[in-house]
């Protein structure tokens, strides 16, 4: 009797597996051929650009030479980490671009999270269309120029900044001489350029909450404000969460766009600016060895990757709707 | 069900486009029994080019030479991490154009990136015979030329020399400066009788050293590398930063500084020398600056009279490097004697040289005889003669200041070498020490270079941060190489 039980039991198991199978990874591309196809590109330029290329880290162990190839070069340990490491500037440059990356990914969100709420808020579409666009345009420009108007506002001669501190009768400041004030002025320039974009991705999210609740809400007396800090803030909060846990990521990668288009080779500025690739570049350009550079490259990797683990980690014990895995 | 089928279709098309792009270079490039030579150098590609490689492959097949020539052009700000990439890949080229002042070809040796080519360089008639010997023994590293040296310019008193608007010295009764002193009362002048809302400034080409401030010392010639090492005549080898010579120059621009006379904002990514030039408003620029013709000079600052001047008359001429451009030869090269022969050919006549310098006569230039052309295109250039030419061939813009041919294309005989002129200093033991060092110069020595920070304030500071990166290390080795190289 137990037997058939059992018999009864696997028959059941296989129908059940049978059944998931129908419904498994092939029947969902049979069903889904369009975008899976669409998914190709992506897939391989991720598959060619991100996966192919793991086995040239190991040029980061090794005294590489180009002629004998990456497998043929000679074994140099930890060599090639040593030229970062030994420097005196190591871990204030690692402080440097994990406290400007805090910095930006504090203040980006903030701010375009008020700012979605706001624009959300507005009622005249046409003014909505235009804020939004106006505030999207920065994203767009390189940061070749957005140098060129830093260097229009704070510049000692020709900067706005520093005319109307004269006609104020003011002293002008010399910005490009005076570090202090270049971690603001990084945030400051880094919150501007990216912000609009980060709001699009917040507005997209609270355009798609249930209007109801805010109906139900009004019907209670609840006032905008209310409505924004019981309702909007905490619908947001997954999707903050996660943009967070992906920026976390590059927590040990600075924005060497940015910072060298910005700061360029200005050493009086390095105490505030010198993040891990601006310092690379700087040191290896002339001698340009790749198994340095791979190196730090694989540090940062290495770094990115436990920052999102951890990130995810504690998301995950904390507040379990903003965990991405 | 259509609409499907067309959104499938521009996928494919995506992916074509992607797989496109994933195809090798240089596949299929062989033409019957021709060598295909890939000669990859900075730039975008120019007007013309598809025609100018043909013209000179047309001269190529004429003289029965067997070679193709392909140029890759890779955009300036990207050459070195593209090369870098490049090789790191394993892809074929030939030849390779090097910029000494952004990656010497040493370094490209410590990767084994280039090949010796000695055994070709000697069967070259033409290489031996237009570029000088001492010019190959600094392309020669343990006993093997490495590169082949663009001669295309006197590198004796070069760089040590200042640019100014003579019409201005005039106008102030001002005569030619010749000390320090000459230098900064030549600037209050300035200040006091210019015109216009501006202040004019000096233009510091600060990432060289000021080696026409160096000709007012008293212990001139001496050499200094990337704001580094100091090497006198005799040999010795110093931190730059330690020397006296270095205190008297930083103290001397403290000097401008405090007085308004150095650009405040002259470290800032958005401030230009090229483009303060261009407004006239300056009282001397760095070096030879008449690199175009005086109509066109004529046309940026209206009335201007550039020339070109030495302080300090009396100082011996000085021949501090060797040569600041070459040609090597890629380690991934199929084709390494094929490579080394194109370029002898360059050199074999003035016809192969104005084809692969100037492009296409009639095209792109025209001869106006003893060595001078006029561009037709003022903006075009090929491959220009600071990448690729050599004295004996090299023509000079009709209208090109006469001081300019003097500085620049006349041999100096009589100059008096560096001792180091041949030495070729190999960073591999002290690498780490090196890396950091140059790296330091920016952030340590340039603010004080400039006069931004005081020398009396910054020096003990800048000191301690050199030696951390490991100075002493560094200077201890490149002396221990000079001695070895002079047999010491």
């Amino acid at each position: 009797m137990k037997e058939a039980t059992k018999v009864k039991e696997v028959t059941k198991l296989t129908k059940a597996k049978n059944v998931k199978k129908k419904h498994g990874f092939i029947s969902d591309i049979r069903k889904n051929k369009v975008s899976y196809l669409m998914l190709i590109p992506a897939a391989l330029y991720t598959f060619v650009f991100g996966y192919c290329t793991i086995p040239y880290m190991l040029i980061a162990f090794k005294k590489f030479s180009f002629k004998k190839g990456l497998f043929a070069s000679d074994w140099a340990g930890f060599e090639n980490f040593k030229f970062f490491f030994r420097s005196q500037d190591a871990w204030h440059i690692i402080g440097n671009t994990v406290k400007l990356n805090l910095l930006f990914l504090f203040f980006t969100i903030l701010s375009a999270v008020i700012l979605a709420i706001m624009i959300n808020e507005i009622k005249n579409k046409y003014f909505k269309k235009v804020a939004q666009s106006s505030y999207l345009l920065p994203y767009f420009l390189s940061w070749i120029i957005v140098n060129y108007i830093l260097y229009g506002i704070i510049g000692s001669n020709y900067g706005l900044l520093n005319h109307a501190l004269a006609a104020a009768g003011g002293e002008t400041i010399n910005f490009y001489n005076t570090p202090k004030y270049w971690t603001i002025i990084l945030v400051a320039v880094k919150v501007w350029k990216e912000f609009g974009m980060n709001m699009v991705i917040y507005l997209a999210a609270i355009t798609s909450f249930d209007e109801e609740l805010y109906d139900a809400a009004a019907v209670d007396g609840a006032s905008r404000f209310q409505m924004c800090m019981r309702i909007t803030i905490p619908l947001l909060l997954p999707t903050v969460v996660m943009l967070g846990i992906m920026s976390a990521g590059k927590m040990f990668y600075g924005d060497f766009g940015m910072i060298y288009a910005l700061v360029g080779d200005n050493g009086v500025l390095y105490r505030k600016t010198d993040v891990i690739d601006t310092y690379v570049f700087r040191t290896l350009r002339r001698i340009g060895n790749p198994s340095q550079a791979m190196a730090i490259s694989l540090f940062q990797a290495i770094m990115g990757f436990l920052c999102v683990w951890g990130a995810n980690y504690i998301t995950k014990k904390k507040f379990k709707e903003g965990a991405l895995f | 069900m259509k609409k499907s089928r067309i959104t499938m279709l521009l996928v494919l098309c995506l992916i074509a486009v992607l797989m496109a792009g994933c195809g090798k270079e240089n596949e299929g490039k062989n033409s019957g029994e021709k060598v295909h030579i890939v000669y990859v150098r900075p730039g975008t590609e120019v007007e013309h080019n598809a025609e100018l490689v043909q013209a000179i492959n047309d001269k190529l097949d004429a003289d029965g030479m067997g070679i193709e020539l392909e140029i890759m052009y890779i955009p300036s700000d990207t050459f070195q991490d593209k090369l870098n990439m490049m090789m790191t890949t394993e892809q074929e080229f030939d030849l390779v154009c090097v910029m000494e002042d952004q990656k010497p070809f040493t370094s490209f040796i410590a990767n084994e990136g280039i090949i010796p080519i000695t055994e070709y360089v000697k069967n070259s008639e033409n290489l031996q015979k237009y570029i000088p010997d001492w010019m190959w023994e600094s392309a020669t590293v343990n006993g093997e030329i490495y590169t082949i040296p663009a001669n295309w310019c006197e590198t004796a008193d070069q760089n040590c020399a200042i640019t100014i608007r003579r019409e201005k010295l005039k106008e102030f009764g001002l005569s030619d400066p010749q000390t320090m002193d000459d230098l900064f009362h030549m600037c209050q002048v300035f200040a006091e009788n210019w015109e216009g809302d501006n202040k004019p400034v000096v233009i510091p080409m600060f990432r060289e050293p000021f080696n026409y401030l160096f000709r007012t010392l008293d212990t001139y010639p001496f050499t200094v590398q990337k704001d580094l090492i100091y090497i006198d005549q005799e040999g010795n080898v110093k931190d730059w930063l330690e020397t006296d010579e270095f205190k008297q120059c930083a103290q001397f621009f403290r000097k401008l500084y405090e007085n308004g006379f150095v650009p405040e904002d002259v470290l800032a990514t958005g401030w230009s020398s090229w483009n303060t030039m261009l407004t006239g408003d300056f009282v001397w620029v760095d070096q030879c600056q008449l690199w175009d013709t005086e109509e066109i000079w004529e046309e940026r600052i209206p009335g201007v009279d550039l020339d070109t001047i030495y302080l300090n008359q009396n100082a011996v001429q000085f021949r501090p490097n060797s040569f600041r451009n070459d040609t090597a030869v890629a380690a991934n090269s199929a084709h390494p004697a094929e490579a080394v022969k194109f370029m002898d050919w360059v050199y074999a006549s003035q016809e192969n040289y104005d084809l692969v310098v100037y492009g296409v006569e009639g095209l792109t230039w025209v001869n106006e005889g003893d060595h001078s052309f006029s561009k037709i295109d003022p903006s075009f250039e090929f491959n220009a003669d600071w990448m690729i030419g050599n004295m004996e061939y090299e023509r000079y813009q009709k209208g090109t200041y006469d001081k300019f041919i003097e500085i620049m294309g006349k041999e100096k005989p009589d100059a008096v070498n560096s001792v180091i002129l041949n030495f070729v200093f190999d960073p591999t033991p002290v690498s780490n020490e090196y890396v950091n060092c140059q790296a330091e110069v920016e952030q340590s020595i340039y603010p004080l270079k400039l006069g931004l920070v005081s020398y009396e304030e910054g020096y003990e500071d800048a000191l301690a941060r050199m030696k951390a990166a490991g100075i002493d290390a560094v200077v201890a080795e490149y002396q221990r190489q000079v001695n070895e190289y002079l047999g010491k």
